[in-house]
């Protein structure tokens, strides 16, 4: 692979007195890896030191204590009400709680006051007065950044295994391209060294990095390969087939996969398994996107609906009327707020993710958009063909015009956001082109949760903890919260099962005696046996009563050691 | 003592011959043959006697001694046991051995009780904390400051500080430990010891009384206590209200009490008897009668006394207008207003008519029954029922009467009719109405009839009548229309309340976390608080909410948000870029699909689809009709609607869904069974209800997301212990940092609980 070097400047100059004003250049691009600051566990800890010094100035003294923390932050870490101590039974039961409850409203304090350190801005570029954004060029832009900055816009001509697919991992780290015609590449785009490239000599219709950037998964002619780093192949899924589009939830350790047929299947890949499979009945499924709010698979279908998937049912959770004509394009934004969707009736339409009941903004635009993606701070790119258009607060409110506008002289496949960067990675049918948008990434990141300057150590103990905290794939649902509730219906049936137990009344029995011969039974002894036998009856099933309501208390005690003996410690992600 | 303390000084002034002074002395102690030394008396509270007090005393006469004396005669002899008998009380006789064990039992566990009591609130913090580390710190190593000092490094400055301004050595002054003299001490203790005479006193009084047998003498305490009683509560209801409200309540109990028992109602055995003989006896009867007005008199209910102002009209019609008042209403308030303007007219009209009666009856004592006819109007402003009877004097009259009550009836509107004889009794401004318009009415009939009779009535007397009467008419006029209104008021409410009440509750459902985005199209005014505060507003929101309801009734599944107003973006697509054929096809293509599923019917379909959804979701009715159970049944026969009705089971009609009138989304209601394993089933020890365990799991714990510090908290181990060294069991130092542990005990077990602590040590020991 030729990574050619960045095209000499044109000759035209930009004049002095351009009216766009690119404000302050180290601004307009937010990586600048120095100036980066990285919530360590240890800057929180000298942070408290010194808020917990204040706090111990006393009232009444001169020095003032410490800040007060604004309540809509506050909020923002705000978890609901918390338990009251009516509703606990046991004085050192409630003390407790007291305690549990001062120290979660800490919690909630102390994390909207260390929101201060959150120092980075995102960039973006303003403009004058009679002015407009979209004027600028990719090239004016590149100009003008710094060195590092101007570095992250390059081009890739391939030529001849178009067109071209691009995934990033999570962290933005690395970058996975695949052809249509087999060429395949995985490689940390920054500094541009190559991790593999190879070609698996079939089509590729998709890719996928899986939880780290170690290994992926290629949606080839026929079955689903796992690959990794090094291009060896570690798994074929024959399970796995035609399959179209790929999808990786992090949380829960599943690849989705939607093939051809409609038919929808999650991978566990912490131990490879198929766990849930769907028929969608919608015939070559071209849009798949996950939520990553709720780990919903949402697909649009040529009626023009989106539909709503988890592993858990076989029908769609949910179903939304979007357009009246074929949905060609839709994606959410990272934060699981806006799903934006865009129908051959040349519509973007932008909805509420989570309550999904309101259109929030339609848009009509000059053309049937084929791709459409968010940046994590909410910028949509949408394009069809050579068209790339870059639109900005166009969710919750209206947009007029676009922010970026590209123009490409090959057809647009596929393109992404880059995490973290300011960088949208465009996939087209003779190569791939990185196209600089101030202020697409977000600026502050949490190293704890994706860091884009991992080292491999940090990964391994990564992967470990994100297996950990790996969320069973039953958990899934429409509401991601649903996880926090008491099944009521399930705890009031049991109950009623616990009541009707002390109304159930013993068998009765109809006693025959035999016929004995004359002079050997007698009326008294017949009747006696009779109350013998019927006595046992009634013993026996009092006995088994009592069992049953001892059982239950007992059950769950044996339950417990035998979870214990039984199952080792990876037995809880099966 | 005074003596030898002159002799010192003599002995000091001047030298005297001893022998002289000696002699001297002696003549002296010859003087009076007393002796000098006196008897001695303390001055000091001391244990130890002092042997030198100890001083033969013969003066005293001893009772005994004189006795002895005393012959043997039966007189003499008499006296001798009178002196000698003890007044001492003898010695009890010692308990019995079981009887004796208990006592030391009791005072064993009371001591130790007590001993352990001291305890309580250091185990009790202890038991709350949410961790605790071993050993536990040396209390007093922490305190004394002085031990630290010697290790901490001072800086430079700090020194030079110090030498600057030296420390300033506190002085301690010392106070005095005991807080109360020996004179007040005395006197405390001989109040206690009077106290505790008293107390003795009102105990063996208690006893005494508690011993009396008497019937009579009980019944008459009783009824003191009983009078005292109402007499404080008298006092109480000037002074404290809410003192006195407890003390009715007391009172009230003692008279449902009565109530409910049997006492002094003539069913027990002794009135039976009673009765018997109370046929011949009329004194019995009289005892008989007495026990019945006993219980009566018990059982009466007290009222709280009005003041003077409120004592004339207290009628029931002034409470309802009170419940019906409304501050913010203008109607009610100004009715008031009216009612008393009206009420002083009338007074006014009456005394005029008064006067004009009293002429007539000097001059026309003669055609007295003419007149009744005329004079019913009098009659009629005194009273209803007295002008009734007047009228029925006059049968002819009767019906006109009836006829203008039933107009009257009309007239103040239908609601009225309902209960007119009710509203003249109960409500005295409506009373006056009535009559006034039967005044008014009466008036007509007289211009109509009796012209002739009229004839003999002063001109000036019959300007002012319909000046008065024109002015009346118009006030009343005024109190119609309040009064209509209100009727109307009343109605509404009737009508309406019971359904606001049954369904219009605005349903109360779990907040989302996070739901920001949230814009409700419905207007779920929940206004709970201002549901009382004014009839007048509260009809409207009823109302809102109605309609509210009703359009929520009416789910439409083809109703669709409006979505909002399109923005149309000019993407200018350059020309630049050339276009192959092939691409130029594909987007014509595109174009002729996008016509082409305009006229489409892909939104009806999906109407379909979810009406479909729903209809699978709803509960069905059941049919249970048995066809030929009862009834003919056959091929052609047809099972009656009656019956089939009778037999199905009914559900509710409509479940409510989430995706109600949102027409384009469509909720899969299916419980999601595989979550259901890992959701919690039942409400776990220390919670209540399901809210509170639900608040209790909300917060995540980990360190990715609450922050390091509280997460070290939460996840701190109950009992930490330092390596290395001997954890002892706590002594008694402990207890002296008690602050702290008092608060969070008192806070465990407020005053009202101790009891049960102890109870629970109790069933320990």
């Amino acid at each position: 692979m030729e990574i050619p070097e960045p095209k000499p400047k044109t000759k035209r100059e930009i004049r002095k007195d351009n009216n766009v004003k690119i404000r302050q250049v180290n601004e307009v691009l937010t990586y600048n890896v120095n100036q980066k600051k990285v919530l360590s566990r240890y800057h929180k800890k000298q942070l408290l030191k010194k808020t917990n010094a204040a706090k111990r100035v006393k009232k009444g003294s001169k020095i003032p204590g410490r800040a007060p923390v604004p309540k809509g932050v506050v909020k923002k870490y705000d978890k609901g009400d918390g338990v009251s101590t009516r509703g606990i039974t046991g004085i050192y039961q409630k003390e407790k709680w007291k305690n549990k409850e001062n120290q979660f409203k800490k919690a909630t304090e102390q994390s909207a006051r260390v929101e201060i350190l959150l120092s980075e801005k995102g960039g973006g570029i303003e403009a004058d007065e009679g002015e407009k954004t979209k004027d600028i060029k990719q090239i004016d832009i590149v100009k003008n950044v710094d060195v590092a900055s101007a570095a992250k816009s390059f081009e890739l001509h391939l030529n001849e295994f178009g067109p071209y697919q691009v995934k990033y991992t999570r962290n933005g780290k690395h970058m996975l391209l695949a052809g249509k015609l087999g060429h395949m590449a995985s490689f940390n785009w920054f500094t541009k060294k190559l991790a593999c490239e190879i070609n698996v000599m079939e089509s590729i219709h998709d890719i996928c990095y899986l939880h780290v950037d170690t290994m992926f998964a290629c949606a080839q002619k026929k079955y689903l390969h796992i690959y990794d780093n090094t291009g060896t192949e570690l798994h074929c899924l024959r399970k796995i087939s035609n399959i179209n589009k790929l999808e990786f939830l992090p949380y829960h350790f599943l690849l989705a996969a939607g093939s051809d047929f409609g038919k929808l299947q999650w991978l566990d890949v912490s131990v490879g398994e198929v766990v849930g499979s769907v028929l969608t009945k919608q015939h070559g499924l071209s849009t798949m996107v996950q939520n990553p709010y709720n780990a919903v698979l949402c697909t649009g279908s040529t009626k023009g609906d989106v539909a709503m998937w988890t592993p858990n049912c076989q029908e769609p959770v949910a179903k939304l009327f979007c357009h009246k004509s074929p949905v060609t394009a839709m994606d959410i934004d990272p934060s699981g707020l806006y799903m934006a969707t865009a129908g051959s009736d040349f519509k973007v339409k932008i909805w509420d993710a989570r309550n999904l009941e309101k259109t929030l903004q339609v848009y009509k635009i000059p053309y049937a958009a084929s791709n459409v993606s968010f940046s994590q701070t909410g910028l949509m790119a949408v394009s069809n063909r050579q068209n790339l258009d870059i639109y900005r607060d166009c969710c919750a409110t209206a947009t007029r015009d676009q922010y970026l506008v590209h123009r490409f002289k090959q057809t647009i496949t596929n393109m992404k956001f880059c995490p973290f960067e300011d960088v949208l990675g465009v996939g087209t049918q003779k190569g791939f082109t990185s196209l600089l948008i101030p202020g697409a990434g977000e600026a502050n990141f949490d190293a704890l949760e994706l860091n884009p300057y991992q080292y491999t150590s940090q990964r391994k103990e990564g992967e470990v903890k994100a297996l950990l905290e790996k969320i069973p794939y039953e958990m899934i649902s429409l509401n991601p919260s649903v996880i926090t509730e008491v099944d009521v219906p399930t705890m009031k049936e049991q109950i009623e099962m616990k009541q009707k137990l002390h109304f159930i009344k013993p068998p009765q029995i109809d006693y025959k005696p035999r016929n004995k011969a004359k002079g050997k039974g007698g009326s008294v002894n017949n009747a006696r046996n009779k109350k013998i036998a019927q006595e046992k009856v009634k013993k026996d099933f009092y006995q088994k009563l009592s069992e049953l309501e001892e059982g239950e208390k007992s059950n769950e005690e044996t339950k417990k050691s035998n979870v214990k003996a039984n199952n080792p410690i990876l037995q809880r992600f099966l | 003592m005074d003596s030898d303390v002159s002799k010192d000084s003599y002995n000091s002034d001047s030298d005297i011959d001893e022998k002289t002074h000696s002699k001297l002395l002696e003549n002296v102690l010859n003087l009076s043959k007393k002796k000098l030394v006196k008897k001695p008396t303390r001055t000091e509270a001391t244990s130890t006697v002092s042997e030198f007090d100890l001083v033969k005393s013969s003066g005293n006469v001893r009772l005994l001694e004189l006795a002895k004396g005393l012959g043997k005669s039966k007189g003499e002899a008499k006296l001798a046991k009178r002196l000698f008998k003890s007044t001492a009380e003898t010695i009890r006789k010692p308990a019995e051995k079981i009887e004796a064990d208990r006592s030391h039992r009791r005072v064993a566990y009371k001591s130790t009780q007590q001993a352990l009591d001291k305890w309580d609130p250091i185990v009790t913090s202890m038991r709350a904390a949410p961790t605790l580390s071993f050993p536990l710190i040396d209390q007093n190593l922490e305190k004394d400051e002085s031990k630290l000092e010697c290790w901490r490094l001072k800086s430079e400055l700090q020194q030079k500080l110090e030498e600057v301004d030296p420390k300033i050595e506190e002085i301690h002054v010392e106070t005095n430990s005991f807080p109360l003299t020996l004179q007040e001490m005395l006197e405390k203790r001989q109040e206690a010891a009077k106290m505790r005479v008293k107390m003795g006193y009102e105990l063996a009084k208690a006893k005494r009384l508690k011993k009396i047998k008497s019937k009579t003498y009980h019944r008459i305490q009783k009824r003191d206590k009983i009078k005292q009683q109402l007499k404080e509560f008298e006092l109480l209801q000037k002074t404290d209200s809410e003192a006195a409200l407890a003390k009715l309540e007391e009172i009230e109990k003692v008279r449902a009490l009565e109530r409910v028992s049997l006492r002094h109602k003539n069913t027990g055995a002794w009135a039976k008897n009673k009765q018997i003989r109370a046929k011949y006896n009329t004194d019995i009867r009289k005892v008989l009668a007495n026990q019945l007005s006993l219980s009566k008199e018990l059982t009466q209910k007290i009222k709280p006394k009005y003041d003077s102002d409120d004592e004339e009209a207290p009628t029931q019609q002034t409470q309802v207008n009170q419940i019906n008042k409304d501050p913010s209403n203008p109607w009610t308030n100004s009715n008031l207003n009216i009612s008393k303007e009206v009420h002083d007219f009338v007074s006014g009209y009456r005394k005029y008519w008064e006067e004009k009666n009293k002429m007539e009856k000097g001059e026309e004592e003669n055609s007295k029954i003419k007149r009744i006819t005329d004079c019913s109007t009098p009659m009629v402003v005194e009273s209803v029922p007295e002008n009734v009877e007047t009228l029925k004097e006059t049968p002819s009259m009767e019906c006109e009467l009836h006829d203008f009550v039933k107009d009257e009836r009309l007239g103040s509107g239908d609601k009225v009719a309902n209960k007119p004889s009710k509203s003249q009794k109960i409500t005295e401004w409506k009373v006056e109405k009535v009559q006034v318009n039967k005044r008014k009415e009466t008036k007509k009939i007289e211009n109509k009839d009796f012209k002739v009779a009229d004839v003999r009535l002063d001109q000036k007397l019959a300007m002012h009548d319909q000046k008065l009467q024109n002015l009346f008419r118009e006030k009343m006029a005024k109190i119609m229309k309040s009064w209509n209104f209100k009727v109307a008021e009343s109605e509404e409410k009737e009508v309406v309340r019971p359904s606001g009440n049954m369904n219009l509750r605005p349903v109360v459902t779990k907040p989302d976390l996070d739901e920001e985005l949230l814009e409700t199209a419905g207007n779920d005014s929940d206004d709970d608080d201002n549901e009382n505060s004014d009839p007048l507003k509260n009809v409207n929101v009823l109302k809102t909410l109605q309609t509210a309801e009703e359009a929520r009734e009416e789910i439409d599944p083809k109703k669709f948000i409006a979505p909002p107003k399109t923005v149309y973006l000019t993407a200018d697509v350059p020309n630049l870029v050339t276009f192959n054929e092939e691409q130029a096809l594909e987007e014509n293509d595109n174009q002729v699909f996008a016509e082409a599923f305009e006229d489409d019917d892909v939104t009806n379909e999906f109407a379909k689809e979810k009406a479909e959804e729903i209809e699978k979701f709803n509960p069905k009715a059941v049919d249970l009709t048995l066809p030929g159970w009862g009834s003919w049944g056959g091929k052609n026969l047809e099972v009656p609607k009656k019956k089939r009705d009778k037999f199905t089971m009914k559900v509710p009609e409509k479940l409510k869904r989430r995706d109600d009138n949102i027409g384009h989304l469509i909720i899969n209601e299916t419980p999601n069974l595989k979550l259901r394993q890992h959701l919690v089933t039942e409400v776990p020890k220390p919670f209540k209800s399901v809210k509170d365990f639900e608040s209790s799991i909300r917060q995540p714990l980990s360190n990715s997301f609450v922050p390091e510090t509280v997460f070290r908290k939460l996840s701190a181990p109950k009992v930490t212990t330092k390596m290395g060294t001997i954890i002892k069991p706590m002594d008694e130092d402990v207890l002296l940092l008690k602050e702290k542990r008092a608060k969070i005990f008192e806070r465990s077990f407020p005053a009202k609980d101790t009891r049960k602590v102890h109870k629970r040590r109790k069933s320990k020991i």
